[in-house]
């Protein structure tokens, strides 16, 4: 049993191995020549197939990714003379791709009643250019930037121009960064949108964007380099892929300076509203010339200019032009004007006052003309006007003479008669009422100074009188003695004056500083010293209660000590 | 004799006639036209004492005076429906004649003819501190200010030599004190005021390329404060009584004082 077993396992093997041994001579291969495509060509490709020259290869069974390819059979070659085996080579294309890795997948084919494939392998599709991809000279996309001004580049407050940046470019190109500090416009005012123009000039595809400005203040106003950068790309046909070239692309347009310089101040009109530019004016009647006291007339003004900007012309205030006021009532709000094209329109109401008024004057407007560099005024011409009073209602009148009859606009009738006054009479004016009041301007201020000038002496002046005083309150050792004398000698009041007096003349003559000091504190020696003695001696006698005669003696010797230290 | 006498009487009527000043002149263009029967005549008689009021003005400028004058400019521009230019001149009488009631009726009036709502006083610790602004002017305050600065001086002379009424003397520089600060604050913390007399928008700078702050234009006759001044016074800064701040030119407003 097992022998018969071992004898299936060899028959099995023997045929599995026949048969793989067999299959084994069926090889399949395929490749793109060179391993390499080029961008924008048919990539060829080859598939090898070894196989036994019996077998016979289905050619419209050749695959690649299950989709049938069309193969062209190049030749056979037999793998040598003894050989059964053979070599059939075929060829194939692929549509054009992208640059870049690809893998080229299995390729199956039928030969004999098998199919068989072959392995993936890859390849690369390169660009028609060198192998680092960069363009020749002469078909290397460039770029071009330039700054302008489209209009004058010194202004005045304003006035307009354009700031401009043109782009030359050839080929397709991709920006991907833009300054462009003119379209920024800063310190300028921007007037309306940016205006994108495209053309052709010179084998350049030109993009120009222009932007109006208006000047606004004086000074210089430097705008630094403009600058852009981008890429060149080309767009696969089939894909519609960019692809983007080195190297990256830069333009640069040098900084650009505009300098708006201020009106000149020198013969500037009072009524200059910053017009710029030469203009004419031109006033008509739209109601008729003939009117009656306080009917509207409509004066319209026409301003005409061929270069000049109009949305700073306005009407001066004809309320306080001469001719006009308290000769005409206007309305309160101001003309506004419309512009159309170069001109300029201004409707104005007016009602007369009276009959005295025989014309409606000239009305100006003031202009700088920066050709000339100086101020312009312009006037229109004066219109003359009859302006009665509103007749009374008769009838009988108006029939005889229907010819003198005015067309009136159809407005409210004023009336004749005034109105009641609704406030209180003027109080008459006398020449009081004519002048400020007195001390009432600012000059009372300077009332603060005198005043504290006149404090400031008075203080001092007091100051020193009283320092006078007080030396004077200062008795001398004199008049104290005296007044001593004129007491009772010996008595309390005669000796405290007397001692008093001795000091007071120690004090006087320098012996001693301060004559209120006690005698025992008076120096012992010299006249000081001698007047300290009979003093203390005067003391003791009082004290010990000696006879009245022995205090006066002493009293005697005080006096003429007293007179000696006089000396 | 007769001639002679006659002669005389000629003299000193034309010489009265001749002699007339210029606000006589103007009170007699008034009354006139008061009295005009016609309303031409009355415009006519009232511009003429307009004109002459105005050229009063011109001539003596009496800013620190007693206000009379600006009454009866302000009355004669009242009478001639300019009634922003009569709202101005009755501000300033106000500031001149403040207890004046005939000056705060006719001002009502005018603002009403106009259209305009008067200004709310102003609130705030100095309008508490310096309550006495309503009823003094400032030309009395300064006279105020001076009699009270030679009261000090006798007051403190009278002290220096005889030491008394000290008391009085304290009372005395209180008062100058509060005068003096009074007189300060509207020299130079007060709001400089001005009326807009000619309608006009506000822009949001200093410029007619700038919009307006609001659609609708201020009317003339409003009172504003002045906040600033630009373009060296081409531009004027205000805030009107609604709170609405902005530019104007500065020759659609005229300063009060």
């Amino acid at each position: 049993m097992v022998r018969i077993l071992r004898l299936k396992f060899l028959l099995v093997f023997f045929l599995f191995s026949s048969g793989l041994a067999f299959s084994q001579d069926v090889k399949v291969t395929s490749n793109i020549e060179d391993e390499k495509g080029y961008e924008g060509f048919p990539i060829k490709g080859t598939i090898t197939i070894t196989h036994d020259r019996k077998q016979e290869i289905d050619i419209s069974s050749f695959k690649l990714s299950g989709k049938a390819i069309k193969a062209v059979k190049v030749k056979e070659v037999p793998l040598s003379a003894d050989s059964p085996l053979i070599i059939s080579i075929f060829s194939f294309e692929l549509p054009a791709q992208n640059r870049g890795l690809y893998i080229l997948p299995p390729v199956s084919v039928k030969v004999g009643r098998e199919e068989y494939q072959s392995i993936s392998s890859t390849y690369e599709v390169v660009g028609s250019a060198p192998k680092k991809e960069t363009a020749t000279v002469a078909t290397l996309p460039k770029l071009k930037l330039e700054a302008l001004i489209n209009g004058p580049v010194t202004l005045y407050p304003k006035q307009k121009t354009w700031f401009v940046y043109r782009f030359y470019f050839t080929g397709n190109i991709e920006l991907t960064s833009e300054e462009l500090p003119l379209l920024e416009a800063k310190g300028f005012k921007k007037v309306g949108d940016k205006i994108i123009k495209d053309s052709q000039e010179a084998g350049w595809a030109v993009q120009e964007i222009q932007q109006q400005v208006e000047a606004i203040a004086p000074g210089s106003y430097t705008f630094p380099s403009a600058k852009i950068e981008g890429f060149a790309y080309t767009v696969d046909p089939v894909s519609k892929k960019k692809s983007y070239l080195q190297p990256k692309l830069q333009a640069e347009a040098p900084p650009t300076t505009v300098t708006v310089v201020p009106f000149p101040t020198e013969n500037k009109p009072a009524n200059f509203s910053d017009a710029l530019g030469q203009f004419t004016i031109q006033s008509a009647l739209v109601t008729p010339s003939e009117t009656y006291v306080e009917s509207k007339m409509v004066l319209k003004v026409d301003v005409f200019t061929r270069d000049g900007t109009l949305d700073n012309v306005f009407l001066p205030d004809l309320s306080r032009q001469p001719g006009f006021q308290g000769v005409f009532r206007m309305s309160d709000l101001p003309p506004v004007g419309t512009i159309t094209g170069n001109n300029k329109s201004f409707t104005v109401e007016l009602y007369p006052l009276s009959t005295s008024v025989k014309e409606i004057p000239s009305i100006s407007i003031t202009s700088f003309d920066s050709s000339a560099n100086r101020y312009e005024t312009v006037k229109s011409d004066p219109i003359p006007i009859h302006v009665v009073e509103r007749p009374k209602e008769s009838k009988a009148v108006e029939k005889k003479e229907p010819e003198k009859q005015i067309e009136e606009p159809q407005i409210a009738p004023v009336p004749e008669t005034p109105s009641r006054i609704e406030i209180e009479g003027n109080e008459p004016l006398n020449e009081q009422d004519m002048f400020n009041k007195f001390f009432g301007t600012w000059m009372a201020l300077w009332l603060l100074p005198f005043a504290i000038t006149a404090l400031l002496i008075e203080l001092v002046i007091w100051r020193k009188l009283e320092q006078k005083k007080k030396i004077k309150k200062t008795k001398s050792s004199q008049e104290i003695w005296d007044e001593a004398i004129k007491q009772p000698k010996g008595s309390s009041e005669n000796l405290r004056l007397l001692y008093q007096a001795m000091l007071q003349r120690l004090q006087e003559r320098g012996f001693i500083q301060d004559a209120s000091i006690p005698i025992e504190q008076l120096p012992t020696d010299g006249e000081a010293g001698s007047v300290r003695e009979i003093l203390m001696r005067i003391e003791e006698l009082r004290f010990a209660g000696a006879p009245e005669s022995s205090i006066r003696q002493e009293i005697d010797k005080a006096e003429a000590l007293f007179a000696k230290v006089n000396k | 004799m007769k001639f002679l006498y006659f002669l005389v009487i000629i003299f000193f009527t034309t010489s009265d006639l001749l002699g007339q000043t210029i606000w006589e002149q103007a009170d007699s263009a008034y009354r006139q036209g008061e009295k005009a029967q016609t309303l031409s005549e009355r415009q006519k008689s009232f511009n003429q004492a307009l004109n002459l009021y105005l050229q009063a003005e011109e001539q003596y400028q009496p800013k620190y005076g007693n206000g009379k004058l600006y009454l009866n400019i302000g009355n004669t521009f009242f009478q001639l429906e300019e009634y922003p230019q009569a709202i101005l001149y009755y501000y300033r009488a106000q500031t001149l004649l403040p207890r004046n009631r005939q000056v705060d009726h006719n001002l009502n009036l005018a603002l009403s003819k106009q259209g305009v709502s008067e200004s709310s006083p102003s609130t705030g610790m100095w309008s508490y501190l310096f309550f006495f602004h309503n009823f003094i002017s400032l030309p009395e305050r300064l006279q105020l200010f001076g009699i009270l600065t030679l009261l000090l001086l006798f007051g403190i002379s009278f002290y220096v030599w005889k030491r008394q009424y000290k008391k009085w003397i304290y009372i005395l520089v209180a008062i100058w004190l509060l005068i003096l600060f009074s007189i300060a604050y509207s020299r130079f913390f007060a709001p400089i005021e001005g009326v807009i007399t000619h309608t006009t928008l506000l822009y949001r700078d200093a410029g007619r390329e700038y919009a307006p702050v609001s659609e609708k234009p201020i009317r003339a006759g409003i009172k504003v404060k002045i906040l600033n001044v630009l373009d060296k016074g081409e531009w004027l800064k205000v805030v009107t009584n609604t709170g609405e701040v902005g530019y104007l030119p500065y020759e659609n407003l005229t300063i009060i004082n």
